[in-house]
């Protein structure tokens, strides 16, 4: 009776049908899975500070410190958290190649010989001392936290005190202090934060002396009068290249390399390169689409902005920021300081720093921020082809 | 140690594709668009003879195979030859299959809120072919004409499938050699899938003449391709996203 | 018959053509973004960029999300010296004036703006309290969202660049369970946001600055003439008229911030409707000013030009298809199927709003949104309702235009969230509680540094 309906074709539909539906099967489930689920993915709480991590750290070492404690027949008195165990101790001192996997926390001094391994988080309410070649997982010291030689910590450090880290250190993480961080040649870390950030043969002044003042060559920005296309071109600048972009700020399509010292006083972003002599003064925030190279005891009181490299010559002073896409070069002398507050540089790739830099705040780099000796300075200057007081290879200045 | 590398926050991630991976992802695509290219009559032969079984299955009566010309290039394929009902010649049919196809369609725009917009263009190619077959009969064409352009566009997309296979699969996968046995799982699936396809769009057409043909060369045939592709990839991702960027420890 | 399908094979080929461009710009975003290396990491100074600056929060009838908002911006860490928040009460007929006067007499860093009378939206408000701003940064923020504690010194870290005039943070919705859309929207966002943007960016094109999670420059804002209260897109059109004039736009990915999505298809429908229609009139209004700027390179005029002109992208695939159907009943059926993959590959997998299903998949991953990525063929539907939204959007707005009935009028995206009592979100999956408190200045400093 029913022969003229297709009963193996319309099975053969309906299989279709549900392969079909097999494509969004997936979804479809995923979707029932997902119903009524709050996005939890951004934490609003969250408040940005350098030492945040040795905090948080902190402030978790107090809960874990709510927990029983148990006795090993090993440690004594003992806190697990999960498989992880917790010692509190007075204070401890440990010999040279000695391993620690416990987390520790610290009530005085904390010290340990050449070689040691320690891999999980330490807690020191006193001073801390770490012998050479040793290997931390992170460390929070109340007091001075001193690494030795080629000390390696895989994650963070932190001191309330004053933080040593000794030549050739290498830090994984932040490195943040409440006092001063000393950072000895070779040493390699992401970023560092504290009032006082100093490397080798640090004079031991911050701010330390303004350099000498002398005759600036004004840039006018143009108002199309004569007199300032004359002052723009002793500065070897050309007025119709200026653009304002609005209010304080313009731009300039074109490199800027004047051949004397001059004051700026004006934002400016520049398309090009930026060379300036020794003794250049920028008084407001100053961006180059290609590098920046100043000249020894030249001061920068706004931003410094680069999408390729930037050199601070010798004894150059910046109290803002100062953030290079590629490469910073901080050379010997340099000073970086606000009273009102903290600087910063930034390098997306390496930022150098020479003997006697000094500055209040932090530095940062994208790869690693690296103390160098005065030959790997001059590599990378050479590297650059400009030459110690930032000018070009190719270029004279005049004084 | 806990492990010494932190994951970056997502802001700030990418992915590092090495050296390894890229030449791997070249490797795969020379590799599938080759094996498409060189052995694309043994492909087609068992892409007919799937659809020729799932029609055999189906109770569709099969005249014939008969060979198709497809691209200059490759050559004929061979495709089922089966009897297209000329629906212009049966009007109570037609315009039963369209008007029952139309309230399905309305029924489900009513219901559906998001799948509102799918569902005009569905009907759009509905009423196409409605009035394709009301004012120029002439048009319609059998299954052999449908499965040489199916074809056409099929192997253009195994073709092309490699490359999407590579970048999709290949790059992003934590293990590449994952990746390359997704790509070539997703490439086998689109020839087994297509011949499935195939079979059921002739098997319709021997029953409903080219009144569905539009919906079913664009939906089952191009959007079917896409979206097999897009679940390929959700699921290659899924496992990715799960892989690539560890777990915080407690 | 023949003239029929000559014209077909053009519209198809010209449909082809242009999605098929797209279609290789979002390729190149999304793997630029997942391959190359992150530059311009602005984040290392938030905290050290500190200008004055002012928040604007402008409310139309706000009531049930207005404390929210006003709550978390009084809770931001930002030195209430150097902060000022103008709320706007823009012609409200609810309790959002009363609302925002509580606000004003608890906290001193907040203002009360009250907009009697005048047109515009929310262009209209900027431009009515713009000039009581006094910062050097204007930042905005919709009634709806809901700012971090870090969210204003991320967003204003940028600025210590002079050529930045403005910077947009990153959207994520909080209300993706609600239904399957808002779900999609979610995955949607993530691309544009995490792929798109953050791809512009780092390869030197145009991010656009949204209108809200952004900020802008005030002596930009001021050179490029102000907010234009006549744009349904404000956001877009201030964003080329700096970028013409030479200033640039930074994307700070890392300032995420809570949103609401449209939880219902019709809601939807009328968000993409006014979008659409708002950016292809930018794109009439500043096409010239962007292919004459001497401040774009050419790679960031065509971008521009792809990013005014993304909506018309809808009927140029419409299009296609119906070239497609003509061609497929025709002799030449046979030609088809070359065109027609492209045609597939470029429109069909143009899945997101505007962007591929490779962008939605390489946002999730980066994300690692695991578990909502599988939903990404679910994404089909959303597809195609978009494209009708946008097709009869741009339909009634070229009508509109060309009978000379009147511009597109401004439209407000309903809110989901109810009876907002400054409580907020109290989700957080990072810090321990309690570390960190607020002092009377707004910064906050941690609890303890010892144990």
């Amino acid at each position: 009776m029913f022969d003229f309906i297709a009963w193996r074709f319309l099975l053969f539909a309906a299989a279709f049908g549900l392969l079909m539906y097999l494509q969004f099967y997936l979804g479809h489930r995923q979707w029932n899975r997902l119903k009524g689920e709050q996005a939890g993915e951004i934490d609003v709480n969250y408040v940005r500070t350098e030492n945040y991590m040795a905090q948080s750290f902190r402030m978790k070492v107090k809960d874990w410190l709510q927990l029983p404690v148990s006795q090993d027949r090993e440690f004594g008195p003992v806190i697990m958290k999960g498989h992880e165990r917790i010692r509190t101790l007075a204070g401890m001192d440990l010999a040279d190649h000695a391993t620690c996997d416990d987390i520790l926390v610290l009530e005085q001094n904390f010290s340990c010989g050449q070689g040691c391994s320690l891999t999980r988080e330490v807690l020191v309410h006193g001073n801390s001392n770490i012998g050479s070649e040793s290997r931390l997982q992170s460390m929070a010291a109340d007091g001075d936290l001193m690494l030795g030689e080629k000390v390696s910590v895989a994650r963070w450090v932190d001191s309330n005190g004053e933080l040593t880290l000794s030549a050739g250190c290498h830090v994984g993480s932040r490195v943040t202090s409440l006092t001063r961080i000393r950072l000895g040649l070779g040493v390699e870390i992401p970023s560092a934060s504290a009032p006082q950030i100093v490397t080798a043969e640090w004079d031991s002044k911050l701010p330390g002396e303004d350099p000498a003042s002398r005759d600036l060559l004004e840039i006018a920005f143009p108002d199309g009068s004569e007199a300032v296309e004359e002052s723009l071109a002793a500065a070897k600048l050309n007025a119709k290249r200026f653009v304002q972009l609005g209010g304080d700020t313009w731009l300039y399509k074109g490199e800027v390399r004047p051949p004397v010292p001059v004051r700026l006083r004006r934002k400016l972003a520049v398309a090009g390169d930026c060379y300036f002599p020794e003794g250049t003064v920028l008084e407001f925030d100053v961006k180059a689409g290609g590098s920046i190279f100043l000249g020894p005891s030249c001061v920068i009181r706004g931003n410094l902005v680069a999408d390729g490299h930037i050199f601070l010559g010798p004894g150059c002073r910046f109290s803002g920021l100062v953030h290079a896409e590629k490469t910073l070069l901080l050379s010997r002398g340099t000073r970086g300081f606000r009273v009102d507050g903290m600087v910063a540089a930034y390098a997306g790739e390496e930022l150098s720093l020479e003997t006697d830099v000094a500055l209040k705040g932090k530095i940062a780099s994208g790869a690693r921020a690296v103390v160098i000796d005065a030959a790997a300075a001059q590599a990378w200057r050479d590297q650059r082809r400009i030459q110690d007081d930032g000018s070009a290879v190719d270029q004279v200045h005049t004084s | 140690m806990r492990r010494s590398f932190v994951y970056p926050h997502r802001s700030i991630r990418s992915i590092r594709a090495g050296t390894g991976k890229l030449v791997l992802a070249a490797l795969t695509v020379i590799a599938l668009t080759a094996a498409i290219a060189v052995f694309q009559q043994p492909l087609l032969l068992v892409h007919n003879q799937l659809c020729l079984a799932l029609l055999q299955l189906s109770g569709i009566p099969i005249t014939g195979v008969a060979p198709v010309e497809l691209f200059a290039p490759f050559g004929a394929a061979p495709v089922p030859v089966v009897a297209v009902q000329e629906i212009s010649n049966h009007p109570v049919a037609l315009w039963t299959l369209f008007s029952v196809a139309m309230l399905v369609f309305l029924e489900l725009h009513r219901r559906i809120p998001f799948a509102r917009s799918f569902l005009v263009f569905l009907m759009t190619l509905l009423a196409m072919a409605a009035g394709i077959l009301i004012f120029h009969p002439a048009s319609q064409f059998g299954s052999t004409e449908f499965a040489a352009m199916w074809l056409r566009s099929e192997l253009l997309v195994w073709l092309v499938l490699p490359w999407f296979s590579a970048s999709m699969f290949v790059l992003i996968e934590p293990t590449p050699l994952f990746g390359v046995g997704w790509a070539i799982l997703t490439q086998v699936y689109g020839i087994a899938w297509s011949a499935i396809r195939l079979a059921f769009c002739i098997a319709a057409m021997h029953y409903s003449g080219i009144l569905f043909a539009p919906i079913f060369w664009f939906a089952f045939g191009f959007l079917a391709d896409v979206i097999y592709l897009v679940v390929f990839y959700s699921v290659a991702l899924q496992w990715a996203a799960r892989h690539s960027w560890g777990k915080r420890t407690q | 018959m023949l003239a029929v399908i000559l014209i077909a094979k053009i519209c198809l080929v010209f449909s082809v053509t242009v999605l098929t461009l797209y279609a290789i710009r979002h390729y190149v975003f999304a793997m630029s973004r997942l391959f190359l290396k992150h530059p311009r990491e602005w984040m290392e100074f938030t905290g050290f960029m500190l200008p004055r600056t002012t928040v604007l929060v402008a409310m139309h009838n706000e009531e049930t999300v207005a404390a929210d908002v006003l709550q978390a911006l009084v809770e931001c860490d930002y030195d209430w010296e150097k902060l000022e928040i103008l709320a706007i009460d823009d012609r409200s007929s609810d309790r959002t004036g009363a609302i925002i006067d509580e606000f004003a007499a608890k906290y001193p860093v907040i203002k009360a703006v009250h907009r009697e009378s005048g047109e515009g939206g929310k262009g209209g408000a900027l431009q009515f309290a713009t000039p009581l701003a006094t910062g050097e940064v204007l930042l905005l923020f919709d009634a709806d969202y809901f700012p971090g504690r870090a969210m204003i010194k991320q967003l204003v870290a940028p600025f210590c660049d002079p050529q930045i005039g403005a910077v947009m943070g990153r959207v994520v919705p909080h209300n993706t369970g609600r239904t399957l859309l808002t779900e999609l929207l979610s995955m949607e966002r993530a691309a544009g946001y995490q792929v798109g943007q953050q791809a512009r960016y780092n390869m030197g094109l145009t991010p656009q600055f949204g209108g809200t999670v952004g900020g802008v420059r005030a002596t930009a804002l001021r050179a490029v003439g102000g907010w234009n209260p006549e744009s349904l897109t404000e956001d877009t059109d201030l964003t080329f008229r700096l970028v013409v004039r030479g200033w640039k736009v930074a994307y700070a990915n890392r300032a995420e911030c809570y949103e609401e999505v449209p939880e219902t298809w019709e809601v939807r429908r009328r968000q993409i409707a006014r979008w659409a229609t708002g950016h292809t009139d930018c794109l009439h209004r500043l096409q010239s000013s962007v292919i004459r700027s001497s401040a774009l390179s050419f790679f960031g005029k065509v971008d521009a030009l792809f990013v005014l002109g993304c909506y018309l992208t809808a009927p140029v695939l419409v299009l296609g298809w119906l070239a497609s159907l003509v061609l497929f009943f025709s002799p030449q059926a046979h030609y088809v199927p070359a065109l027609a993959i492209a045609l597939t590959f470029a429109g069909y997998q143009m899945f997101g709003n505007q962007a591929t299903f490779y962008e939605l998949g390489v946002a999730a991953l980066l994300d690692g949104a695991a578990r909502r990525v599988l939903l990404m063929p679910l994404n089909l539907f959303n597809f195609f309702a978009s494209t009708g939204a946008i097709c009869r959007a741009l339909f009634r707005y070229y009508t509109g235009k060309l009978s000379g009935t009147g511009g597109p009028r401004w439209q407000k995206t309903r809110r989901y969230r109810e009876n907002g009592n400054g409580k907020g979100f109290a989700n957080g999956n990072g810090a321990p509680n309690g570390l960190y408190s607020q002092g009377a200045n707004g910064l906050y400093t941690c609890r303890t540094t010892n144990v």
